[in-house]
């Protein structure tokens, strides 16, 4: 269902591999296995037995820590018994990472801006910036259009269905 | 004819001209949510759903399954114009459907995917509107151990069905166990998981899982596999609607089959992914034409869209019964109704009657209305298409960050969405199905309170999962789906070693 990895490297030069899939898959399954340890170990000393009032706080989780604790290592133990050869597809290359990092970092930024200077202006300068470096637009269309997208939003949610958003100093300023 | 009677009785609640207005702006959201790479029905409908809190519960869930209708109609145009499937259960539909919009016919094409669309729903929501009251009154006299089991059987049958590594399949889901058991414990009041962060005492809300794993993860997705889009020109013009409605009913048979297929897995949650590819399979497989498959036959636009609609409308069947969502959209959805203020499950049937009747009625308008608004407006959504992935993708983002912040306002949540988003974009690629992960962190509480409530009552005995014969089948079948992949091996391994020696003298005669 999910064949990106074949269209990512069909054709075009998509630059060297960074991690193939087998290395991915490892690590992801060790990344679940420690995740289930920790789910564990907490509900274990939260307590996940019996008192009497029935099955403990941690009686669940507890269980569902062990099976997912089990079934990442069936994954683990199944992709090392396949070996490294069986799965060497790349997981991803250097192009495409590059491009998935244009997007993950400025989003990273971006929702740091919306902490500090409200959701509007970050909306604004996300938008313009995105659409001057990767779309190579005119600054002046990109400003516009990136404006035009923070005043739809906040017509659509502070006035028309009255949700406020975050705000920064701008707002305050303009007396919201 | 009971349910015919409560039906009709549905139409006039969804009939007044508040509704409708709701159901037109549900469905044109919709087209353009399954338009957009990255804005699917889940995470479409999960960041809409805050701005419902203050709407009346029908009208909301009116708006909100025409939005899921508009998005199961949309995503078959990204797929017929652009070869890129805005959605993944129109995947299937790329097949045929881009070779024939590259051969000058994507009216056609369009107009034939709509249609089967709109025929696959129908049949759902008829097998909905009569076999959701019997399931509901069944379910009524269903005590904790009986709900345990069918969720049990839910989420076995993602093991059973699902096409990806079993373990892969399990650890999903218990990721999304383990997540929804962080916060407060609603019986003892004792505090799991939070490690002494005051962000983590309300747990992990699912909504903005779904925004995260579906939202963000896609657009890392669409972004890896590059920006350009190149599409087929659209244009549909009521000569060739009916032109294309003369020549469908020669597939009446396709359809019909595939609309099977739909239902089925979209009552246990196989999902409308796997029934398009079903569907597509079989129509290639029992046609006259199967070898042309592949080259542009309106047959294989027919049977994944007829697929993949039936299957969308019917996972909504044991969300309404029984509270338990068939895919992740219903997950949604469901998530909806809790915050209303109403409890999925069979008292929905008994108590809240113009909420359920009013809702399967808009199933049936919501979909003749949207046959007729994808018909007329294919133009503006081919041109929404165009607008480069450089200024969609930033404006997705924005979107998402609104959805993820109103559902508690808080920020943290916006760090979560990221989190997930990463989350889902190597599971994706690695082939963990993220469905299961959803409806663990949507179901987790409930599923846990009634296992607690079962064994409290057995006092720890987990026989009382067999105790009489109707938890005890559900029991056995979601045993059997558990292990279905393994029961599958056996039954390869027997057929393909074959007993050869009473065979031979079977032959040697002649």
């Amino acid at each position: 269902m999910s064949d990106h990895t074949d269209s990512a490297s069909g054709g075009e030069d998509n630059g060297r591999s960074l991690a193939t899939n087998h290395t991915l898959e490892i690590v992801t399954a060790l990344a679940i296995m420690i995740f289930a340890a920790v789910v564990v170990v907490d509900n274990y000393e939260l307590g996940a037995g019996w008192d009497s009032s029935g099955p403990q706080s941690g009686y669940f989780p507890f269980y569902v820590g062990i099976i997912l604790f089990i079934s990442g290592a069936a994954v683990l133990i199944g992709e090392i018994l396949k070996g490294a050869a069986a799965n060497s597809g790349s997981f991803v290359d250097s192009k495409p990472f590059v491009r998935v990092l244009q997007i993950v970092i400025p989003t990273i930024i971006y929702v740091v801006g919306v902490i500090y200077i409200g959701i509007y202006v970050s909306t604004a300068i996300f938008v313009s910036t995105f659409m001057v470096w990767l779309g190579r637009y005119r600054v002046i269309v990109a400003l516009a259009f990136g404006i035009g997208i923070a005043l739809a939003l906040f017509f659509t949610f502070e006035i028309w269905f009255l949700v406020p958003l975050p705000k920064g100093p701008l707002e305050a300023l303009l007396g919201y | 004819m009971d349910a015919f009677v409560s039906l009709m009785h549905g139409f006039g609640v969804v009939l007044v001209p508040g509704n409708f207005i709701y159901m037109i702006i549900g469905i044109l959201l919709g087209v353009l949510i399954g338009v957009l790479p990255g804005l699917g029905a889940a995470n479409g409908i999960a960041i809409l759903l805050p701005l419902t809190f203050g709407m009346h519960p029908t009208s909301a869930i009116i708006m909100l399954s025409c939005i899921y209708w508009g998005a199961l109609f949309g995503g078959a145009i990204a797929s017929i114009l652009f070869n890129i499937p805005g959605e993944p259960w129109s995947v299937a539909t790329t097949f045929d459907g881009h070779p024939l919009a590259q051969k000058g016919r994507a009216g056609e094409a369009l107009t034939t995917s709509f249609t089967s669309s709109f025929v696959g729903a129908l049949i759902a929501v008829i097998i909905i509107t009569f076999l959701a009251p019997i399931i509901a009154s069944f379910a009524l006299q269903f005590g904790p151990a009986e709900f345990f089991s069918v969720q049990l059987l839910t989420f076995c049958s993602f093991v059973g069905m699902g096409k990806e590594s079993p373990f892969k399949i399990i650890a999903s889901m218990m990721i999304g166990f383990a997540l929804a058991a962080v916060g407060l414990d609603n019986v003892t009041g004792q505090l799991r998981m939070t490690f002494g962060l005051p962000e983590l005492l309300n747990g992990f809300n699912f909504l903005v899982a779904v925004i995260g794993l579906f939202g963000i993860g896609e657009i890392m997705l669409t972004m890896e596999e590059g920006l350009s889009f190149k599409g087929a020109s659209a244009r549909i013009n009521p000569l060739v609607v009916l032109h294309t409605w003369k020549i469908l009913p020669r597939y009446w048979m396709t359809s019909l089959r595939g609309a099977a297929i739909g239902c089925w897995l979209g009552i246990t949650p196989g999902g409308a992914t796997p029934a398009s590819f079903m569907s597509y399979g079989l129509a290639k497989r029992f046609s006259k034409n199967g070898d042309k498959f592949g080259t542009g036959e309106i047959e294989g636009v027919v049977a994944p869209e007829t697929a993949a609609h039936a299957a969308g409308t019917s996972a909504l069947l044991p969300m309404l019964t029984l509270g338990i969502p068939g895919s992740p959209t219903a997950a949604v959805l469901l998530g909806g109704l809790l915050i209303w203020g109403l409890q999925p499950g069979p008292l929905l049937f008994v108590e809240q009657k113009d909420f359920v009747w009013g809702t399967i009625a808009a199933m049936y308008v919501g979909n003749v209305v949207g046959l007729a608004v994808v018909l007329t407006t294919v133009p503006l959504w081919a041109s929404i298409l165009r607008i480069p992935f450089s200024i969609i993708a930033p404006v997705i983002v924005a979107i998402c960050a609104v959805g993820a912040y109103t559902v508690n306002n808080a920020m943290i949540d916006l760090f979560f969405m990221v989190g997930f988003g990463v989350i889902g974009y190597v599971f994706k690629k690695l082939n963990y199905p993220l469905a299961p992960l959803v409806l663990a962190l949507v179901l987790g509480d409930q599923a846990e309170s009634s296992f607690r409530q079962a064994i409290l009552g057995s006092g720890g005995d987990l026989s009382v999962f067999w105790s009489n014969w109707l938890v005890g089948s559900i029991t056995g079948l979601s045993m059997i789906m558990l292990f279905w992949p393994l029961i599958a091996k056996g039954i390869n391994l027997l057929r393909r070693r074959p007993p050869p020696a009473p065979d031979l003298p079977a032959s040697a005669p002649g």
